[in-house]
């Protein structure tokens, strides 16, 4: 009998586990901005480059004095394909 | 004729021109745009139209182009039965007037602060063009905005003003 209820006791234990993983994962579905809510994400500051020439400049001005250039990208973000 | 009275003439005609401007602003201001809010936007009443439903902001470069590219279209073929309307999602449409007021009357204006049409449509980029034909069916949806790509979107739309759709009730 007391198996029984300790066996009863652990399903309990196990859904509830369930439970509350689902009930987390879940909380993660409302997560980001969707795209009509970017008013504030494409303002000038908010860009990781706000300023293209300013960063050509510098990349330019590193080029100059280390002989090397690459590894920074290439500026105004994007892929970089260029 | 005296300098004097040249001057005089000179400043007469400014002032009635300067009065006629200032008339014809006045004119313009009192007949504002109609603005519909979210829950007023309904699909049905453009049936027999073709119908393009364009999400817009003033945050949204690209939206700065498409939106008087889709009115240069209105205004060219809105007697074909080619209707707008310009959903803005902005919280602050002001921020959008000046881009608003350069818009062909006949495009209606809708204001969804709160992102319930643009939730509904499940936006997955701005600026995003809905394209329905005649009988109110989906016939495109179009993400972003190219000017490259215009010409090849102008055609479909043209296509679809050319079909008589089930409801031509207009």
């Amino acid at each position: 009998m007391a198996m029984r209820t300790r066996t009863r006791l652990v399903l309990l234990l196990q859904a509830l586990v369930v439970l509350a993983a689902a009930l987390a994962a879940g909380g993660c579905s409302s997560l980001g901005v969707e795209p009509w809510e970017r008013a504030v994400l494409a303002e000038p500051g908010m860009q990781i480059d706000p300023d293209v020439v300013v960063t050509a400049l510098d990349e330019h001005i590193y080029f100059s004095k280390e002989a090397a250039t690459g590894g920074l990208g290439t500026a105004g973000g994007g892929c970089g394909c260029n | 004729m005296s300098p004097v009275r040249t001057f005089l003439i000179a400043a007469v005609l400014v002032a009635a021109f300067g009065a006629a401007a200032a008339a014809a602003t006045d004119d313009a201001a009192a007949a504002p745009r109609t603005i519909l809010g979210a829950d007023q936007f309904d699909l049905a009443a453009y049936k027999g139209k073709v119908l393009v439903v364009d999400f817009w902001a003033s945050w949204c470069k690209p939206c700065k182009e498409s939106l008087p590219w889709l009115s240069g279209l209105a205004a060219a073929h809105g007697e074909q039965g080619l209707a707008i309307v310009a959903v803005n999602v902005e919280e602050d449409l002001d921020k959008g007037r000046k881009l608003l007021d350069a818009l062909d009357p006949a495009i209606v204006v809708v204001h969804d602060p709160e992102g319930k049409l643009a939730a509904r449509y499940e936006l997955q980029g701005m600026p995003s063009a809905f394209v329905y034909d005649r009988s109110g069916e989906l016939k495109a949806k179009h993400v972003g905005f190219l000017p490259a790509a215009a010409d090849a979107k102008a055609q479909e739309i043209l296509q679809l003003l050319q079909e008589k759709g089930d409801g031509d009730a207009h």
